[in-house]
């Protein structure tokens, strides 16, 4: 019966104009963003390997001249990924890199406007650039599936029933023995199929568009990231394939249905993702600009030189441990310090764009952007990890060092004794180089598990929902 | 003469709406095989409702259905193996071809194991043209439509066929030909029942004749009892009357 049911109702999706102006868009869109991609990709490419080749010259002269101070700082940077063109997730809002300093020790976040030759200089990365801008629009997979292809999962289903009741065959049909559960999975299964083609075709043309051009690396790590979020973007259809279905049956007729799919779609997928973006990021998250940040740093740094003012003075008529002093106690507590203050407000900042999703988990358009992101690895996630590199980078230089000077003491990063590299020379290629670390994919689906379990949720509930109000559905 | 159960049976059967209504009122009917009973009554006295408690569609307030013997409201899978329906306006899928609509409700009906040709047949025997059989039903005329109702109901070979004002709106050649089809139905043991405003029919076609009024059977007679009454005189007599017991 089920299966007699699917067959006319996916003969009848897929024959249908919607069907045909869904295709038609979505591969137009794919295309039109592959391009777009290919793009930045090829720009942002050339501006790693100019970032990557001034390291190389810095790492070159800190192996000759380690004294020579000014070359003793890298610029960490993110490596361009194809997966930006699976969930973009306002990473170009991110800060794109850490300004790592040997001695003394310091790792300051770059923003996207530093220049390559400005090092040193924060760049201010204010609130409202690093917590998500209400952006409508971003040219990568997730928008074409969480706008697009919700948008017409609605269309789909939204006169599934009060279309056959308006046209009279639900009467015909509910004269047989039709169960009506039979009913509502043949409409949700065909939408779901007639959802899948395009998009299945989206990502092909995606995949084969990257691949033709042969700039953007198809590892097999982006192809698999590929298949997982084209199931993750099943469960979010889904979920508006039922909002559709629900609609049809507290109605009675096509125009109400509709009124109603679209407020729900409107609502869910445009008002309530971007609302709390917009209230929460001026009043509640209101983190300071890069110069109070870097005003707090020097506060911090007289901080302690106050506290050891007396001791300062104290060892003043014996140079010695006076200089000894300032190097072992008084300088690594100060660089500590202003460490502490630059990623405590870096920590508040993530903690802001942390706050702001689980205000926004109320709707699956956000849970989807969300997971779709921890899939991709990229966003806050990336940016997370991408941070915690830098510091294992920062920490294993500057061990490093210390094991090469043949010093056993305990040390933190802040300890850096300037002995360590006096008269010493390091080859090369012994040192320590940064290349960023992709997330492995057990990671990513760590954390994307907690949304994708709140969009299986949202579909249990719908699903019992539909099928609830179906039942009791007067097919009159 | 061999006892045969009725086919179709209402038993004290009640139906009030939300809103108040009383749609039908404790209705008793037995419609056995080879039996044409037309119910006739005024739009509101609850012909209709009484056809959609018989199908399902509501739940009785009180009373029962049974089709075959089988209780619709406990059992109405089971139930509507034993029924067809065409209703006045036969409305079908109209992207698909009438044999495609046709093979759609076989199978729903439960009539897996259909050829192409088993469907022109039944298409042929409506008088539905050849032309038609493989266009789609979105451009046919409402009498081209109601005899592919009838041969939907054709093809299901239920031995019960519940007909909601099935001539309404047909012209008198095509309403002509539908009651010919009725007949040679009649021939073949269905048990029909037929909602009509068209007494002339239903004394053509019915073995019995039912009038309703506010959800009340009224009054019931036989075609042998109606061949010395007027139908339309008891008709037009019973809409001016107050409604009494039957």
């Amino acid at each position: 019966m089920l299966k007699h049911m699917l067959r006319r109702q996916i003969v009848e999706d897929i024959l249908g104009f919607n069907f045909l102006i869904n295709f038609v868009l979505i591969s137009g869109t794919v295309i039109a963003f592959s391009l777009i991609f290919l793009s930045d990709y090829r720009g942002q490419m050339d501006d790693y390997a100019i970032k990557s080749a001034r390291n190389e010259n810095h790492l070159r002269h800190f192996s000759e001249d380690p004294r020579d101070a000014d070359y003793a700082n890298i610029q960490l940077i993110m490596k361009p990924r194809a997966e930006r063109f699976i969930s973009l997730s306002y990473e170009d809002k991110f800060p794109q890199g850490f300004n790592f300093r040997i001695y003394p020790y310091e790792l300051k976040v770059l923003s996207k406007k530093q220049d390559i030759t400005g090092v040193g200089s924060y760049i201010p990365v204010t609130t409202r650039e690093f917590i998500r801008s209400p952006e409508l629009f971003s040219p990568d997979l997730t928008f074409v599936v969480q706008f697009l292809l919700s948008f017409f999962a609605v269309i789909l289903a939204f006169n599934a029933v009060t279309g056959e009741k308006e046209a009279g065959t639900l009467r015909l049909v509910y004269a047989n023995p039709a169960k009506r559960s039979y009913f509502i999975a043949a409409k949700y299964i065909s939408a779901m199929l007639t959802l899948v083609l395009p998009l299945l075709l989206g990502l092909i043309t995606a995949a084969v568009t990257l691949g033709i051009s042969s700039i953007v690396p198809l590892s097999s790590g982006f192809l698999s990231k590929l298949v997982i979020f084209a199931l993750l973007s099943l469960l979010y259809l889904s979920v508006f394939v039922l909002i559709g279905l629900f609609t049809s049956t507290v109605t009675h007729n096509s125009k109400h249905s509709l009124v109603l799919s679209l407020i729900a779609w409107m609502f869910l997928v445009v008002i309530l993702p971007k609302s709390p973006g917009l209230l929460l990021n001026l009043k509640h998250f209101d983190v300071p600009t890069g110069e109070q940040i870097e005003n707090q740093v020097a506060r911090a740094s007289q901080d302690v030189q106050k506290k050891y003012e007396k001791e300062v003075m104290a060892l003043r008529k014996d140079e010695g441990s006076f200089l000894r002093f300032l190097d072992k106690v008084v300088d690594p507590e100060i660089d500590h310090a202003r460490q502490e203050v630059r990623d405590h407000y870096l920590r508040r900042k993530i903690a802001a764009v942390l706050t702001l999703r689980k205000v926004n988990i109320v709707s699956p358009a956000s849970l989807y952007e969300y997971a779709a992101s921890a899939v991709a690895g990229t966003g806050i996630f990336h940016f997370e990890d991408f941070w915690a590199q830098a510091r294992r980078y920062g920490d294993g230089f500057i061990s490093f060092l210390k094991q090469t000077s043949g010093n056993q003491e305990p040390y933190t990063p802040f300890e850096f004794n300037i002995e360590w590299i006096t008269n010493k020379q390091f080859e090369y290629n012994a040192i320590p180089k940064f290349e960023e670390q992709n997330m492995r994919i057990g990671e990513l689906l760590k954390d994307a598990l907690p949304y994708v379990a709140l969009l299986v949720l949202y579909n249990l509930f719908l699903f019992t929902l539909v099928f609830y109000k179906f039942d009791r559905y007067d097919i009159r | 003469m061999e006892y045969q159960p009725s086919i179709l049976k209402a038993d004290d059967l009640s139906k009030r709406y939300e809103d108040g209504v009383l749609a039908v009122d404790h209705l008793n009917l037995n419609i056995y095989p080879g039996e044409v009973y037309c119910l006739l009554g005024a739009n509101g006295a609850g012909k209709t409702t009484t056809i959609n408690l018989f199908l399902n569609f509501i739940p009785p307030t009180t009373g029962t259905c049974f089709i075959n013997g089988i209780d619709v409201n406990k059992d109405p899978l089971e139930a509507k193996k034993y029924v067809a329906f065409v209703s006045e306006n036969v409305m079908l899928y109209g992207n698909f071809t009438a044999r495609q609509n046709l093979d759609f409700f076989a199978k729903l009906g439960g009539k897996t194991d259909l050829a192409k040709n088993d469907y022109y047949q039944v298409m042929r025997r409506v008088s539905l043209q050849e032309k038609a059989f493989d266009q789609r039903v979105k451009n046919f005329s409402k009498g081209m439509r109601q005899k592919l109702g009838i041969s939907i109901a054709i093809i299901k070979d239920a031995p019960a066929i519940l007909l909601d004002e099935p001539t309404s709106g047909l012209d008198p050649k095509a309403a002509a030909e539908f009651l010919e089809i009725m007949a040679e139905l009649k021939k073949e043991g269905k048990a029909i029942l037929m909602s009509t405003h068209d007494i002339f029919r239903a004394k053509d076609i019915g073995d019995r004749v039912g009038i309703m009024k506010e959800g009340r059977l009224v009054m019931e007679r036989t075609r042998q009892e109606l061949q010395y009454e007027e139908l339309n005189k008891i008709y037009l007599n019973y809409m001016n009357s107050e409604p009494s017991a039957f």
